[in-house]
C-alpha cells in the first residue's frame, strides 16, 4: 500500500503541480498509460471545478490524496469551498450536433466515464470527492 | 507526461496545419485558444490539427476546439483532426466529439479529404 498527498493552493500553478504529482505516482507504481490518463483527467476536472465554481478563482486549499492498494487507485480531493455535490449535475449532452452542442459541462461526465466509482462526502470544512479505479 | 504544449504551424496544399504536441489542459488551453483565434481572425477557415504528438486533452481543451469549430463553421470552413493518439482519442469518443470533427488517421489522409 502506498499513500501520497499534495496540497494545491495557488490557482495558477495547481494544474501543472497536480499533473506532475500524478505522473510521479504513475511512474513509481508502474501504472498503465490508461490508468494514468484516467487519473490525470478525473483529478484535473475535479480540481478545475473546485477552482472555478467552488472558490470562484480566489485562492483556497485543495488537498489531493492518492492511495494505491489492493489493485485499486483511490483519489480523494477535498476543498474548503461552499458545499456542493458535483454528482448532482445532470448528465452531459454528448449526442447533439455542432449547432446545439453546449460548450463546457463535460468535466463531471469525464470523471464518471473514466472512474469505476465516484462518491461525494460533505465534511466539516467543505467537500470531498472520492474516485476509485481498478489498476 | 510532458506538461508543456507546443504548437507549430505549417502549410500544405494551401491548408494550414497546426502540429500540436504535449498536453492541452486547463493551464495550457489558453495557448491554443489564442493560436486558433489568431488564425481564424486572419481569415483562415480550414485547418488541420495534427495530434500525433498530443498526449493529453481535458475538457478545457475540448471547449476551446469546439468554440473554434463553431466559428469556422459559420464561415463555411472546417477543423479536421489527424492522428489522434489513444489517450485523447478516448476522450473524444467518451464525449461524442468524434462525431463533431472529421478525424483522419494521418495528416496526408486529412489533406486528401479536404482536397479531393
Amino acid at each position: 500500500m502506498a499513500a501520497y498527498q499534495i496540497d494545491l493552493e495557488d490557482t495558477i500553478t495547481a494544474v501543472p503541480q497536480l499533473a506532475q504529482f500524478l505522473s510521479a505516482i504513475a511512474e513509481k507504481e508502474n501504472l498503465s498509460f490508461e490508468v494514468e490518463n484516467a487519473m490525470q483527467l478525473a483529478a484535473e476536472e475535479a480540481v478545475v471545478n473546485i477552482i472555478t465554481h467552488g472558490y470562484k478563482d480566489t485562492p483556497g486549499m485543495i488537498a489531493v490524496h492518492c492511495l494505491v492498494a489492493d489493485g485499486l487507485v483511490v483519489l480523494t480531493i477535498c476543498d474548503e469551498a461552499p458545499y456542493f455535490n458535483p454528482l448532482t449535475i445532470p448528465p452531459a449532452d454528448i449526442d447533439t450536433g455542432i449547432d446545439e452542442r453546449r460548450i463546457g459541462g463535460l468535466g463531471v461526465h469525464l470523471i464518471r466515464s473514466l472512474m469505476d466509482e465516484v462518491r461525494y462526502q460533505q465534511t466539516d470544512k467543505g467537500n470531498c470527492l472520492i474516485m476509485q479505479k481498478a489498476i | 507526461m510532458e506538461d508543456q504544449l507546443i504548437i507549430q504551424e505549417r502549410q500544405s496544399s494551401g491548408i494550414t496545419i497546426l502540429d500540436i504536441s504535449g498536453r492541452i489542459d486547463a493551464a495550457t488551453s489558453s495557448l491554443i485558444e489564442e493560436e486558433l483565434g489568431k488564425k481564424i481572425d486572419s481569415g483562415v477557415s480550414t485547418l488541420i490539427l495534427n495530434m500525433k504528438d498530443l498526449q493529453y486533452i481535458s475538457s478545457s481543451g475540448l471547449r476551446v476546439i469546439l468554440a473554434a469549430l463553431k466559428r469556422v463553421k459559420t464561415k463555411g470552413g472546417i477543423i479536421a483532426l489527424a492522428d489522434l493518439q489513444p489517450g485523447p482519442g478516448e476522450v473524444f469518443k467518451m464525449t461524442g466529439f468524434d462525431r463533431l470533427f472529421p478525424i483522419s488517421a494521418s495528416v496526408e489522409q486529412a489533406l486528401e479529404k479536404l482536397n479531393p
